[in-house]
């Protein structure tokens, strides 16, 4: 069985699956990708916008799409690193 | 009277040159562990790691200072001459030795016997209780033999191999099967320093070995910090 995600676990998995869709993301999409209930989707897009991780933009037909920042970027950057430490060492 | 001096005079400051590669070696990994206990700090793991690590990292530099204390002596003491050699540094010289060699032995085994609660966490806490009253004696009795202490880091480090054998297995990495290997080289020199009653050689053959050890450990390590980048890019 897979352990429970923690809560970084799961910030991880959504800046991915905006980076898996070329940096942005229609919020459904996310939802689904990241496997999270609407409840969590809204609470952790919060947390992301406010640590400035990801920025919510309007498109051309005024839907709104997650964009992933720079920020978001090296906080994945740093996650792949650290899972592969953890991989390797055997955690 | 003990034997202070394991190495051959040949061999003074090549050994402690061994010794700062692996307590680089050591350092470094508590540091990126550290490092990422610190983004992550829901998993408790990286700072047991970073603890460990730190505990033989430190254990390297309570030897690196001891043999160089008791190189310097001996040297100074080789160019005043065998008469200048009063009680007075005699007993200095014990003390140092003793001293120095018991916190290296006591960092060193409680750092690989933490390293070893964290691979294998489903003990109980009775269990640890025994182990660490056996841990406290083997560091005790290395005070009159030095045995006990390799005796007891060749068995911790061979279960840490192992752990890191059965992780190589599971997830195919590249960089689990080094540092499966580098522990089992670090294991195997513990085995031979066991053989330094024998011949002082031994102590230079096992340096030899550790220094192949942490080499590894540090190649799978730069490894580690490759392939996470290259997840990056990919």
């Amino acid at each position: 069985m897979e352990p429970k995600r923690t809560r970084t676990d799961i910030i991880a998995d959504m800046l991915q699956a905006i980076q898996n869709k070329r940096g942005n993301i229609k919020p459904t999409h996310l939802m689904y990708k990241a496997n999270l209930s609407h409840a969590q989707l809204k609470s952790y897009l919060e947390e992301l916008v406010e640590k400035e991780l990801v920025e919510k933009t309007p498109n051309s037909n005024n839907n709104m799409y997650i964009s992933i920042t720079d920020k978001g970027h090296k906080f994945v950057q740093k996650w792949n690193e650290m899972k592969q430490f953890e991989k390797s060492f055997g955690l | 009277m003990i034997n202070l001096i394991y190495s051959p005079q040949w061999f003074y400051g090549k050994d402690i040159f061994i010794d700062i590669i692996s307590l680089i070696v050591l350092a470094l990994i508590s540091f990126f562990a550290f490092k990422y206990y610190k983004f992550n700090k829901e998993k408790k793991n990286h700072i047991y790691l970073c603890i460990s690590f730190g505990l033989i990292s430190l254990s390297f530099l309570f030897k690196i200072m001891t043999n160089f204390s008791l190189y310097s002596i001996e040297r100074h003491t080789a160019i005043i001459g065998a008469l200048a050699f009063t009680y007075n540094q005699i007993h200095y010289t014990n003390t140092l030795f003793l001293g120095g060699t018991l916190i290296y032995r006591l960092l060193t085994i409680v750092g690989l016997f933490s390293l070893y609660l964290l691979y294998y966490p489903k003990q109980r806490k009775s269990s640890i209780l025994l182990l660490s009253y056996f841990i406290l004696v083997t560091v005790y009795f290395t005070q009159f033999a030095f045995y006990p202490f390799h005796i007891t880091a060749f068995l911790l480090l061979i279960l840490l191999a192992w752990h890191c054998y059965q992780n190589y297995r599971v997830t195919k990495d590249r960089p689990a099967l080094l540092i499966f290997s580098s522990f089992s080289i670090i294991a195997l020199s513990q085995i031979l320093a066991v053989f330094l009653m024998m011949t002082k050689t031994f102590y230079v053959v096992s340096e030899i070995v550790q220094l192949l050890g942490y080499s590894l450990l540090l190649s799978a390590f730069l490894m580690v910090l490759y392939y996470g980048t290259k997840k990056n890019k990919n």
